[in-house]
This record gives C-alpha cells, structure tokens and sequence, in this order.
C-alpha cells in the first residue's frame, strides 16, 4: 500500500524531557491506523507535529509525499485534525461552527453550502444545525467536531483521543461513523487509549512508549502469535472425550493441552509450531471417534499485547 | 498546637501560605513593592527636604512629613497590590474544579472563608512591614507622635481589611480570577468615587455642595480619604467613628461573600453583559411588534468568504456586536453629554472645584475646566482599561477554550489571524473613542469662547488636533500592545495585570526621571505617551513648545505612531511563533 505518512527518526524535547526519541513510523492509504501508548508517551506530540501545530526539531516528517516544514499549507489543506479536547466556540451555532471553519478553509459559499448539508447529515448532526452548541452533549459536540474536520474533505483525518469522556452509546457511534468514512476513502490516524475499539477498528497500529516505538505494523501481526515458537488452539467438541484428549496430548510437538471447562467441552491446546502440523490434531480427534464443532487460533488481546511492549511505571 | 487545639490548625491557611512561599512570583512581587515604595519615598522625601531650604537641621521635625507620606504610599501600594493578590482566592480554586473538594472537608464555609481571607492578608501585611526601616527614618526626623503613628497604622489595617473583603467578596461571585479582579476595580472605583461625583453634580443642580458633616460621613467609606483630609488633632475615638462605614462596609463584604461561596461555587461562566443585553433583546422584540417589526441592520449576517475571524468577532462576541456596540455608545455617549452641558451651562459660577483636587496631587494648574477635565480623564483611563482588556484577552481566550490550535490547522496564517482579530476590534475602539471625543470637543469649546489660558486661536486649534491624535494613535498603541502581550501569555489574568503594568510603568516612568536625576533630562518626559496629553490639558502645548507647538506635536506622534507600526509589525512577523509556544 501506498505510504502517506512518513515519520523518520523523528524527535522532540520539551526542555529537559525528550517527548521523542527517534520515532519511525508509515500510515499507509485508506486505512485506519491506531496510535496507541500510556500517558505521557508522545502520542500528542506526534499529532501535533503531524498536524503542524509544532515543528519538528529533527528527523523528518511527510504527508502526501510533502515536507511538513517547507509545505506546511498545502499539508493544511489535506489534513482535518481533531485535537483530545473540544474546541468550540459555544456561543455558535452548530451550523455557524461549521460554516465559520469552511471559510476559514477557504471555501466559497456555494461550495460550503453544499458540504455542510453533507457532513451534517453524515454526522446525523442536520436536525440540530441550529442549536447553539453550548446547550448540546459531550457525543453531540464531538459530532460536531467530527463535521468541522470533515467540511473541507481532507484525505487524512487525525483524531487524539476522539472517544474519550464519551458514553457507551456515542462511542459506538462514533466508530460507526470512522468505518463509513473508511469506506469513502479516508485515511484514519486515531490515538486512543480504549484498545478493545481500536483492535476491531484499526488495520494498523503502532505502539509508543516513552518517546520510543514499541510496535508498528498490522494489527493481525500484532495480536496474532505468529511470530511465536508455541501456537495456542482451540477445541471444541460436541461433547467431553477423554479418549481423543489423551491421544492428542501423546502427539509429537504437543506441550500442553488443559482440560475442558466443566461447562462446555472446550480444550486449549499449546504445541510446537514446526513440529505439529494443525492437520494431525484434527486427524486424531477425528481417528478417536470425537465429533469436532469447532477449532482456531487463539489470538492474544490487544490489552495483553500492549501490557507486554510497555514498560510499567510512572511517565514524566 | 494542631493537636491541642484541632480548630486551630487552620489546614487551608498552612497550604495557602506553603504555595505562596513555594512560588518564585511571591518573592518578585515582594522586590517589586520594595522598589516602588523605596523610589516613591526617595523621590517625595527629597522634594521635601528641598521645600524645607535642603539644610541638615531645617529638617528637623519634618518626620511627620515624612511619615504620614510613607503611610499614603503604602495605601497606594494596597490599591495596586491587594486586589490583585486577592483576587484569585477562590476563581483559582473554580478554575481548577477543586473547590467542590474543600466542602467535603471537614472545614465550613466560614473557615475557609476566613482561612483564604487570612492568606490573602499576611502576605500583604508582610509587604508593609517592609516600609519599617522607612518609617524609622522618618521617626528618626522627630515629629511623629505616638497619635499619628497609632493612626497611620489604622489607615494601613483597615484599608487592607476592606480592599480584602471587597476583593474576596468578587472571588466568590466571579468565575475567573480576571473578571474578579475587574469587578474588585469596577466596584472599589464606584464606591471610593461615588461621594465626589454626588457632590460634584449636586453643585450645578441644586446650587450648593453636600454639607460638610454628610461629606464627612461619605468620605468614610474610603480610609484613604480620611488619611488625606482628618490625619491631624483627631482622638482615636472621632476616627473610629467617622470610619465606621468602612468597617461596615467590610463586615457587608465578608458577608456577601459567604452568601455567595456555596451558591456560586459551580456557577458556569456568564457574562453579565451578554445577560443584560438578551434581557433587553427581548423587551426590545416585544416593544418592536408595536411598532411594525422595524430592524435597524441585521443580527447575524452571512459568512463573507474573505475574513471569517473578523466576522465572529464581530457578531458573536459580546463587545462587538453592532446593535450591542450602539447600546453601550448610548448608554456612555448621552450620560457624558448631559454631564458635559449640565457644567458647561454653569461654568461662570463654578469656577475652582475643591473636591476633585485630592486626585490631583501633582497639577497645580490652574483649572478652570477641572469637572471636563477630570471627567475627559476618568472616560480615557476607562477607555485605556477596556481597550487593553480587551486586546490582552484576544488570543488569550482562544487559548482557554483550546479553539486555537485549531484555528491554526487551517490554512490561514497566523499573522492573518491576529489582523483579523484586530481588525474586529476597530468599531470597539471607535465606541471608546466616542465620549472621550465629545469630552474633546466641549472643551476646545470652553477654551475658544472663555479664552482660558490665554489661548489665541491657533492655541485652541493646537488643542483639538492634539487630543484627537491622542485619540487616534495612543488608542490603537494601547491596543495592539496589549494584544502583543495577550498573544505571549497564557492566562487571562496574566495577560491583562501584564498589560495594564506596562502601559502604567510606560506612562509614569518616563515622567519620573526628570524629578530623580535632573532637569536637564527633561527630555526623557516626551518618552511617556502621557506628558503631551497633559500639557494639552492643563497648560496648552504653546506653554511647553512656543513656537514649535506644531513641530512638537508632529514628531511627537510621529514617534509614537512609529512606534505602534513596529508593534504592529512585531505581532504579525512572529505571529506564528508566538501562537505556536507550548
């Protein structure tokens, strides 16, 4: 895929505190990628840098192929950010907001006419265009910040922490709506500390820490266990057999296999992934009279995944 | 003593205090008051001891003087330090959502009131204590005696107390730590003032002044005033009576203040403005159905695609809204011009007003037009106030609801963000402008049909295109340089303290200079945006210049116009650095 962000070897200090030490990282087109790390690991700072609100100190950052120091507007004009908190001026209404940011993106009134109608309505936001935004919710607000980023099309959308402080219900939403403009073309930067979305959400992620990358890649890659000698299964039978258990944990190459729950026939099976083809254990269970429901890999939880690239403790 | 005594332990005063000693602005301040007080007794001690013939023993018996002129000082140094310091006493604890957490202690709305009351005090108290080895000086003289320094103490203490009160009863109203400090202003001007204005109106309406023991009674309120008019031959007795409304005033104050502390401990933010003029929006719609629905322009207007920040500025923001803009003209314009005619028409019989002179320490003018005149500067240091107010908080109040780095996403650039912010501050500025202008332009009246001073013609020709430059440079000086201040700082109540510093120390500096080192560096004056306005004022600039009035005048704006160009230019060249600061 086609890369439209590149960050190499990128870093920041504040003062004393390096924020970045060196970051490398690509997003590539039309994916959703997930930024993800503990407090204070330089996540805003990167969108910040990437946004254009700080300039690098060194290393180097592109977006769209462009340098973004030396076309900082161009990049502008493609990028839609949406910041970790609100950033509305309450005494507007929600059309007015909108509008008032198609201007300042510079758009003609025709054309923003036009766009309002169209992101209002993909925010599900048009029935309330003329409410102040001082009398709407924290989910409503955030549509309503969804619909300034969106008002002058940007192909990137960065998003710091867009779900957070949100009820179950606008989050869902939300992700709702980040998959429908996945589906229009969007390229998705999305930092986020609620992992459990971003693992169904996001195609990409990369993991930061202490100003340091943790992980980049897929988010298969990251919480599948390819990369690991021991492969971790799962059985599951149409009912409890001792039999074909004890013949699969005789196999070559098998290390562990635990035993069913007591209230499903369900079996986790660790072996060797060189030594053990996955064919063999179904064979046997097969051989031994076992009647197969189910059988697939165990991924490991993104939370697990994280908790095992970072570092603990307290972040300056 | 905590554990013997639990109810003295006093927690929020200890953490109070531990902060305040923590912090390096404490110990600034502290070396700043010390200067201000050192000069200023230098500076008005030397004076006189000049008067006194300059000899060793010519001032001796001079330290009542001495003293009671340290006392004035101190009280100044309360005005310009107490509300400031005050202030903030519980906006900061709003501000940070910490003050719900107080009311779960164990502490009761009167102890903390108190405790914060206490903790805003001694740090104040410890200022004064700083002008002992002064006072001992001044002992040292001879001539204090043990009345006048018990009193001088008493004017210093009830004064803190009630400047205290007054400015913490603000904090529990207020929101913020700047609308506080405003307020304390606002409040501490009308009630110090009020008397004098009564008494100055009074005498062209109804014939004759207040009598004398109301006007004592009024002068109470104020102990500074007591301090300046009833220092001598009054037993302690006399002076706790003629104070008691100042006492009174600051028991109301604490009062209030406790009323207000839980009931507005989760207020959101209002604007008071914005609450009085909806209130008058819709008695307006319901008057206009009578009338047929006449609208004079229009409310909101359309986006224009050129300009947009101008545009919300201008009709979403409270002070630059037009039909606002137009009520807060009126509501200034026609007071100040019934005011201005009710004096002009009883000029012959008003000829020297002794009431105003206790502001006029330094002008011994003859003032044949003191009420204009001292109305005109009452309207123009208001104007200079709301201007830099204004402007200071321009990006500042991006900055508090974090719209900025949004704004700065976008296309534009930073400098096109901050032309277009002070672009929409130009029909605010004309609004100001306004009843200072009509101020202007009664007394070039004055001057032309009485001949005061002894103006030709010319003279008073000389006199209106000076206070109409002074308009049109130092208004927009005064607000381009507090939006370069406000684009650097990163609260509201720095932003405007900062601001309204600089203008001050820039205006009065200058005009010192002269008075410590000598006449020769007279010339320095000129770099005070104030010395022309008032030689205008009080002695006409033909006085200060001859001949070369319109070459003074010419280069003297001509400076400062270039000086407002370069500030100007210095806001829009790095504009994108100073918005991008973290």
């Amino acid at each position: 895929m086609e890369p439209l962000i590149q960050i190499e070897n990128l870093r920041h200090i504040y003062k004393t505190h390096a924020a970045l030490s060196g970051v490398s990282f690509t997003v590539h087109r039309q994916s959703i990628h997930g930024f993800v790390g503990p407090n204070g690991a330089g996540k805003t700072t990167t969108l910040k840098i990437l946004s254009t609100l700080l300039q690098p100190q060194s290393g180097s950052v592109s977006v769209f192929g462009q340098d973004i120091v030396r076309n900082r507007k161009q990049v502008r004009r493609k990028i839609g950010f949406m910041p970790d908190h609100f950033s509305m001026y309450r005494q507007m209404t929600v059309f007015e907001y909108v509008d008032f940011f198609g201007a300042a993106y510079g758009l003609v009134q025709a054309e923003r006419d036009k766009v309002i109608a169209d992101v209002l309505a993909l925010t599900d936001m048009d029935g309330r265009k003329n409410d102040l935004i001082s009398g709407l919710s924290r989910g409503m607000q955030q549509r309503v910040s969804l619909a300034r980023v969106l008002v002058h099309d940007p192909d990137l959308l960065l998003l710091d922490e867009p779900a957070s402080g949100l009820d179950p219900r606008a989050r869902i939403e939300l992700m709702e709506i980040l998959e429908e403009l996945r589906r229009l073309g969007k390229t998705i930067f999305i930092s986020s500390h609620i992992l459990s979305e971003l693992a169904t959400l996001c195609d990409h992620v990369t993991i930061l820490d202490r100003g340091k990358v943790k992980y980049t890649g897929s988010m298969s890659g990251l919480i599948s266990n390819e990369q690991s000698e021991v492969a971790t299964y799962t059985l599951i039978l149409a009912a409890e057999h001792p039999e074909a258990a004890s013949a699969i944990a005789q196999l070559p190459g098998m290390t562990r296999i635990s035993p069913p729950l007591p209230t499903s026939p369900r079996y986790t099976l660790n072996f060797e992934r060189g030594k053990l083809p996955v064919n063999t254990i179904l064979q046997t269970a097969l051989g031994n009279g076992a009647q197969i429901v189910g059988f697939h890999e165990e991924f490991k939880h993104l939370n697990q995944a994280f908790m095992d690239l970072t570092e603990p403790g307290v972040r300056p | 003593m905590s554990r013997l005594f639990p109810k003295l332990a006093l927690p929020l005063l200890a953490r109070e205090l531990t902060e305040r000693a923590a912090s390096k602005r404490t110990y600034i301040v502290r070396a700043i008051f010390a200067l201000l007080l050192m000069t200023a007794f230098w500076f008005f001690a030397s004076k006189i001891f000049n008067r006194y013939g300059g000899g060793a023993t010519s001032v001796l018996g001079s330290g009542q003087w001495l003293f009671e002129l340290l006392v004035i000082i101190q009280l100044m140094g309360i005005f310009l330090f107490l509300p400031a310091m005050m202030a903030g006493q519980f906006t900061i604890e709003k501000e940070r959502d910490s003050l719900g957490l107080l009311f779960l202690t164990r502490l009761g709305p009167w102890q903390i009131l108190f405790e914060k009351y206490l903790s805003g005090l001694i740090p104040i108290f410890s200022l004064l204590l700083l002008a002992m080895p002064l006072g001992a000086i001044a002992y040292a003289f001879g001539g204090v005696t043990q009345t006048i320094l018990c009193h001088g103490i008493y004017f210093l203490f009830l004064t803190s107390l009630q400047v205290g009160a007054l400015a913490l009863m603000c904090s529990t109203w207020c929101r913020t730590t700047a609308s506080a400090f405003i307020a304390t202003c606002v409040i501490g001007t009308i009630l110090y003032c009020l008397p004098a204005f009564i008494d100055s109106l009074l005498g062209p309406l109804i014939g004759h002044t207040l009598s004398a023991a109301f006007r004592d009674r009024t002068i109470g309120i104020c102990p500074f005033l007591i301090a300046v008019y009833k220092w001598h031959n009054v037993s302690i007795s006399v002076l706790l009576q003629q104070s008691a409304l100042a006492w009174i005033s600051t028991v109301l104050f604490l009062v209030l203040a406790r009323c207000f502390l839980v009931r507005r401990a989760f207020v959101k933010g209002t604007n008071p403005v914005l609450v009085c003029f909806r209130w008058l929006d819709g008695r307006m719609q319901r008057l206009n159905r009578v009338t047929g629905n006449i609208r004079i322009g229009k409310s909101g207007g359309q986006l224009p695609d050129a300009h947009p920040i101008a545009w919300r500025e201008t009709r979403k923001n409270v002070l630059a809204r037009p039909h606002y803009l137009l009520r807060i003209l009126l509501a200034v314009e026609v007071p100040t011009i019934c005011y201005g005619f009710v004096l002009l028409l009883n000029w012959p019989a008003w000829p020297q007003q002794s009431r105003i002179r206790f502001l006029w320490f330094f002008i011994t003018a003859d003032n044949l037009n003191a009420d204009l005149t001292f109305l005109n500067t009452l309207l123009g240091a208001l104007a200079v106030l709301v201007v830099s107010v204004a402007a200071a908080n321009a990006f500042v109040s991006e900055r508090v609801q974090q719209t900025l780095d949004v704004l700065l996403t976008t296309p534009m650039s930073a400098a096109q963000i901050v032309a277009e912010k002070a672009r929409a501050m130009r029909p605010f500025l004309a609004v100001v402008a306004a009843p200072v202008m009509t101020l202007f332009l009664m007394q070039w009246n004055v001057k032309i049909f009485t001949g005061y001073l002894q103006l030709s013609h010319s003279g008073a020709w000389l006199y209106l295109i000076c206070s109409l430059l002074t308009l049109a440079v130092y208004l927009p000086l005064v607000s381009w340089l507090s939006l370069w201040i406000g684009l650097k700082m990163r609260t509201r109540f720095r932003a405007i303290i900062t601001a309204l510093m600089v203008i001050l120390i820039w205006c009065v500096a200058p005009l010192l200079v002269p008075f410590f080192v000598s006449d020769a560096w007279g010339w320095v004056s000129y770099l005070s945006p104030l010395y022309l306005p008032v030689i205008n004022e009080f002695r006409g600039i033909q006085w200060l210049a001859g001949s070369f009035a319109w070459l003074t005048i010419g280069l003297n704006f001509s400076v400062f116009g270039a000086i407002l160009y370069f500030i100007r230019r210095r806001c829009l060249s790095c504009a994108d650095r100073y918005l991008r600061q973290a």
